[in-house]
């Protein structure tokens, strides 16, 4: 080489090392940073974080989806209704970390006469709504029935109170007295009126702006929501940030230590959540399972572990184009093919508990499913197929080669994960399966509208603190009103059960009903219960006042910062 | 012995030409480093099953289309998730256990493939398309102009995506829609070199003398317009790695569990902190196999310039 | 032909064209996907009446070139349909977001066009020194990375390991956008004396025009560099040089000014690199602009929000284009008598 080519050689050589360079100090040091993991409790010694509060009169969350509809009325997501919980109040709340005490909200008491059909509601008075205007009985009635005529187009949510109501039957008896007149004795009408969809709005304000019409969305309520709550929208760039501020004519008052201003923000990428979070930027952040460990050492963060009452599962389509998904042994065999204690382990990094049914623990009637049926057992699963004629066949496949579909949506890592390795099992018995990731509303389309798919994936949340809202919705039938997954699994005594249950208010006897559904759905399931994620929590050490929920995740007026 | 030797007078100017080209480029030294990266990507996706340490398994399956398909699938061994480089994973490994050396190591036979496939049709069709426009003109020319027009006013990437978007998330359908973004560079380089060639006396000498169109253009025209499309095909493959990997970056491409350079990064991004190789190696291997063709490309264009040449 | 001539003839071929691009966007979101109106139905608990309601609303069962017809009118009147992931109109989404990707976009072009020449003059004029070795390699370097991946690297140097330089976002936390102008942050602050904003806004810039400049950066900087070669070994500049001319005089007045054109060209025809460089950089950086917004588009299959950022792109190239063509016919009066 001559000397053009030398000099070029070293130029090389140059840019190489500094790229290793700069690339390998970076690497160095972060290994050092994040720590081997422990076994000891969460309250090891921390290096003290920065201790001066970063934006004393505001809470900063940083969370990972925006808002889809700020209309009480219209709206059932997560994201949504962490808005709408400090804009708007209901009836009746529930306070602390107390899901299922019920208490007063906008009504201060209540009382149901003895057959059950009629409750009777007190109205808070003296409480306006942020525009000033006057909270009385009509709006209640207005925001009842205005439920029930739009008929949530968009979301769906209005059956929470159509369940047990109809237009008409919320009556007003005075000013500050309201009447629930219902068809049929509903035990679970309280926790029902808990959720964002029982949200009181002011009747002058809607019919200002668009009114009521059956079956359609009002676009301004989508985006204004005014209500008696304690804070106000301040401003909603869409996938940027929300921004409320303090509703000076709140009727609780600011009195104490509250925070003026709240700014969720929106965003998509861990990474910037974690840094946030580890700077004060944030003072409340969504972080991945895969990447507690990246946060939970950090200084000047707080991580709070606890039960939740979400529940992972998977749900079996008995009537998808694989026709031997109808047989329950089938089912009976996937369910031995699922590694239950990995997806706690490595899946969910430890924050989950196991799952024996629909009902999660923490509600009433958990101990009606009083033993885990299943295990990761792939010699019983083979067991079950062969015994039901499922057989190999001579390249090694059962079901002569057929894949079974399992579908999750593209970019949940657990569910990518829990596929793959039901995937992997599987195998290992003979099965095929194909694993495919789609996006979000494809999926959708396909778990309502086909029945060309054989497994999927449910997250639940509660839209009430009550075991209905889980078992009804995936196990009841379709013909009453369940089976909001669509595994068209139907067996004629749980409906019976269910619906007995639902409208019966002595809780000894819904447990037996529940226990009863249980072991007839365990023995034919349509679902492989995969685990119980746990809640974990991460806020900074200066915030303060945060109590989990599991029915309203935020309230902020109940948080400071010092 | 007599058929070789006459077809070596009548082209001793071609291979006189080819030599000397070889000679210079022979002494370039980025261009030889560019054939030794591509060399390097070639044997690996060769020999793979032989370098890499662990080995996929394949399943062929009909999928809900009732197309019969061959997948990759992996091992997991969630009890060796996310562990740094050590001497039995060489370059670490990811959240499901899997050896990120050996996904890399497979990974460029998907590379190769999806470079050659997008390439090849994509210059087949421009080919065809350039060659007929250029030569016979007319509307013809028009027609293929205002197509063409109207493919490069989207941005390439963005034209990929909504296709992807449309035909389903997939590599094959990644792959149809790269190939539908690039097939009008070629017919626009080739139409260009039709044109100027079509003009030259030979053409005209040739016409005249009653030669069909057709061996006109495969003759004479063709054979003289490849020159700049070499270079353009030797950078292309390097680009077309690029989008696809930014497409498997967004989601739209390959499936989960598949080694693609792309969705490794994409995947890893969440680890980064944790797991800084994830992310790390899968870009350098990009950035090899690109450099190299893009180092060729350039050796190419730069031997092949005729200014630049004496 | 005289100038205004050409200028006429390029804007008219402008209208074939971009209704083309309407041809092609209307196939990609009408003709190919599966049941756009149960996507609309709100997929999940969707009754079948609102179903059939959206059916009609949006003509899906008339045939084909009817639904065009009523597309083409719609976007005559301006109306891009409904974003399904926001629910609101795609026009609303494009004007909230579009500022954002302008600010990143043109930041990053004038970066690329500015440094790039410069370090293409410089390394053309110190041939096969060192420092053309480095900025060569640089660039060819520059070519072959995936930008997300040069975003990542960017980000764990210079936020994380270094933080000097804020993560990501437009703005810091608390920092109160300045009062919307344009909806480009710099100038709006700038305009209106904000200089917390300004300070904020730039600083945030930084990290994200680095990432999406690169790779034309380098581009722009060969083809400079190779143009500058060429020319400064042709006749009129050893003329020039004969002359006496300084040699400061000789590069800048007469090299530089001819070596621009193909580097217009170029720059030009990398616009649209640039583009699509913004949907990837704008994913890493959070950046609240049109390519993040389509990359959620494309994932939630939004096929109103994917025509509708199609047709902008397309417009916004073509756009480009035009400019870089006129421009051209201005540097060099041979294009437009050649025409």
């Amino acid at each position: 080489m001559n000397k053009k080519d030398i000099g070029k050689t070293l130029a090389l050589l140059v840019m190489a090392t500094m790229v290793f360079a700069i690339f390998s100090g970076c690497i160095g040091e972060e290994k050092e940073e994040t720590p081997a993991p422990t076994t000891a409790a969460p309250t090891t010694e921390k290096p003290a974080g920065p201790t001066e509060v970063k934006n004393p009169d505001t809470m900063v969350r940083y969370t990972i989806g925006d808002a889809k509809n700020l209309d009480p009325a219209d709206a059932y997501d997560t994201a949504s209704s962490e808005v709408l919980f400090q804009v708007y109040e209901n009836l009746v709340t529930v306070k602390g970390s107390d899901a299922v005490t019920i208490e007063p909200g906008l009504a201060t008491d209540w009382s149901v006469s003895e057959d059950g059909l009629v409750w009777t509601f007190h109205l808070r008075k003296g409480v306006k709504f942020s525009n000033g205007s006057d909270f009385t009985a009509d709006d209640v009635v207005y925001s009842f029935d205005r439920v029930l005529t739009m008929n949530s187009p968009e979301s769906g949510c209005a059956w929470i109170l159509s369940q047990f109501l109809s237009v008409g039957d919320t009556v007003k008896v005075d000013d500050y007295t309201v009447e629930l007149h219902l068809e049929k004795s509903f035990g679970i009408t309280l926790p029902c009126l808990v959720y964002t969809v029982g949200a009181i709005v002011d009747s002058d304000y809607v019919e200002a702006h668009g009114g009521v019409q059956a079956d359609t969305e009002n676009e301004f309520m989508k985006a204004n929501p005014m209500g008696t709550g304690p804070y106000m929208l301040e401003s909603w760039t869409r996938k940027t940030e929300i921004k409320l501020v303090k509703n000076p004519n709140y009727w609780g008052g600011w009195e104490g230590k509250h925070v003026s201003n709240v700014i969720i923000k929106i965003v998509e990428e861990p990474s910037t959540r974690i840094l946030a979070l580890k700077n004060g930027d944030a003072d409340f952040a969504d972080i991945p399972t895969a990447n507690i460990v990246d946060v939970k050492d950090a200084p000047g963060v707080r991580m709070e572990l606890g039960p939740s009452v979400n529940v992972t599962m998977l749900h079996i389509q008995t009537k998808s184009e694989n026709t031997f998904m109808a047989d329950p042994a089938v089912r009976k065999a996937m369910c031995y093919c699922f590694d239950y204690d990995a997806t706690i382990k490595d899946i969910y990094n430890g924050y989950a508990i196991p799952l024996p049914g629909p009902i999660p623990k923490g509600f009433p009637c958990y101990e009606s499913q009083y033993e885990y049926r299943y295990s990761l057992d792939l010699d019983k699963a083979a067991e079950i197929l062969d015994a039901a004629g499922f057989t190999v066949n001579d390249d090694g496949y059962r079901f002569d080669g057929k894949p079974i579909a399992i579908y999750y949506n593209a970019g949940n890592e657990e569910r990518a994960k829990m596929s793959m390795m039901l995937q992997n099992n599987l195998a290992l018995i003979g099965v095929i399966s194909q694993v495919m990731a789609d996006s979000w509303p494809s999926l959708l389309g396909r778990m309502f509208g086909t029945t060309d798919w054989d497994v999927m994936y449910c997250g639940w949340a509660p839209d009430y603190i009550d075991p209905d809202n889980y078992i009804f919705s995936f196990n009841a039938s379709a013909d009453v009103g369940g089976d909001i997954y669509n595994t068209s699994w139907a067996n004629a005594r749980v409906d019976e059960l269910l619906i007995d249950a639902k409208f019966e208010s002595d809780l000894a006897k819904r447990c037996e009903m529940y226990r009863e559904a249980w072991e007839i759905i365990i023995d034919d399931p349509s679902h492989i219960w995969a685990c119980q994620p746990q809640h974990v929590h991460f806020e900074r050490e200066w915030v303060h006042g945060y109590e989990y929920n599991p029915c309203i995740l935020w309230s902020y007026y109940n948080y400071y910062k010092e | 012995m007599g058929f070789f030797d006459e077809w070596k007078k009548r082209n001793e100017s071609r291979i006189k030409e080819t030599k000397f080209t070889l000679n210079l480029f022979r002494h370039s030294f980025l261009s030889m480093l560019g054939l030794v990266l591509i060399l390097l990507m070639i044997l690996t996706a060769l020999f793979a099953p032989f370098i890499a340490t662990e080995h996929p398994n394949y399943v062929t399956l009909i999928n809900p289309q009732g197309q019969r398909v061959t997948e990759q699938r992996w091992e997991i061994h969630f009890e060796e998730k996310l562990e740094p480089i050590s001497s039995k994973h060489l370059f670490g490994t990811n959240d499901y256990g899997y050896d990120i050396f050996s996904m890399i190591v497979y990974g460029s036979r998907l590379s190769i493939k999806i470079a050659l496939m997008v390439v090849v049709t994509a210059l087949i069709i421009g080919v065809v398309l350039g060659a007929l426009a250029g030569y016979f003109g007319g509307w013809m020319d028009e027609i293929v102009m205002r197509v063409t027009d109207i493919f490069f006013s989207i941005p390439g990437l963005i034209l990929a995506m909504a296709f992807t978007a449309a035909l389903g998330r997939s590599i094959e359908h990644v792959m149809y829609a790269m190939i539908i973004v690039w097939w009008p560079v070629y017919t626009r380089i080739i139409r260009a070199q039709v044109l100027k060639t079509r003009e030259e006396t030979y053409v005209e000498a040739a016409r005249s003398l009653g030669t069909t169109d057709l061996k006109i253009i495969f003759k004479h025209i063709l054979p003289n317009s490849f020159a700049p499309l070499f270079v353009q095909v030797t950078m292309d493959m390097g680009a077309v790695v690029l989008t696809a990997a930014g497409l498997s970056f967004i989601g739209l491409g390959a499936s989960p569990g598949t080694a693609e350079w792309g969705l490794m990064i994409s995947t890893g991004r969440a680890y980064i902190f944790q797991a800084w190789w994830y992310v790390f190696f899968p870009g350098m291997a990009i950035v090899l196999f690109v450099l190299g063709f893009n180092l060729l490309g350039d050796g190419l264009r730069d031997v092949l310039d005729p200014k630049l040449r004496r | 032909m005289k100038l205004r001539n050409y200028i006429i003839r390029r804007l008219a071929l402008l209208i074939p064209i971009l209704i083309g691009v309407t041809l092609l966007t209307f196939t990609i979101s009408h003709v190919i996907p599966a049941d756009v109106a149960r996507h609309f139905a709100g997929g999940a608990k969707a009754n079948p009446e609102t179903i059939a309601r959206i059916r009609e609303e949006m003509h899906l069962d008339e045939p084909l070139y009817k639904q065009y017809g009523y597309y083409l009118n719609d976007l005559i009147h301006g109306d891009l349909g409904e974003c399904y992931t926001e629910r609101r109109p795609v026009t609303e989404a494009i004007k909230q977001y579009l500022p954002a990707t302008a600010e990143l976009t043109i930041l990053a072009m004038v970066m690329a066009i500015f440094i790039g020449i410069i370090t293409g003059v410089v390394s053309a004029v110190k041939r096969n020194s060192w420092i053309d070795h480095v900025t060569r390699l640089i660039a060819i370097t520059g070519v072959s990375m995936p930008i997300f991946w040069l975003a990542l690297m960017l980000q764990l140097a210079f936020a994380y390991k270094y933080p000097i330089l804020p993560l990501d976002s437009r703005l810091g936390i608390g920092v109160v956008a300045p009062n919307h102008i344009t909806g480009l942050y710099v100038f709006d602050s700038l305009v209106t004396g904000n200089f917390t904003a300004l300070k904020s806004s730039i600083y945030h810039l930084i990290l994200p025009s680095i990432t999406l400049s690169f790779a034309s950066l380098a581009i722009i900087l060969r083809i400079t560099r190779s143009s500058m070669l060429e020319i400064v070994r042709s006749d009129y500049i050893r003329t020039a040089r004969a002359k006496g001319l300084r040699e400061r005089t000789v590069i800048y007045k007469h090299a530089l000014r001819n070596a621009l054109i193909p580097t217009i060209t170029v720059a030009g025809i990398n616009f649209a690199y640039l583009l699509g460089g913004a949907v990837l950089t704008e994913t890493i950086f959070n950046w609240p602009g049109m390519g993040r917004f389509a990359v959620a588009a494309v994932n939630n299959l939004d096929f109103p929000s994917v025509m509708g950022f199609t047709l902008i792109a397309a417009i916004v190239m073509v756009t480009a284009n035009l400019i870089v063509d006129l421009l051209y016919s201005v540097l060099d009066p041979r294009v437009r008598l050649g025409d």
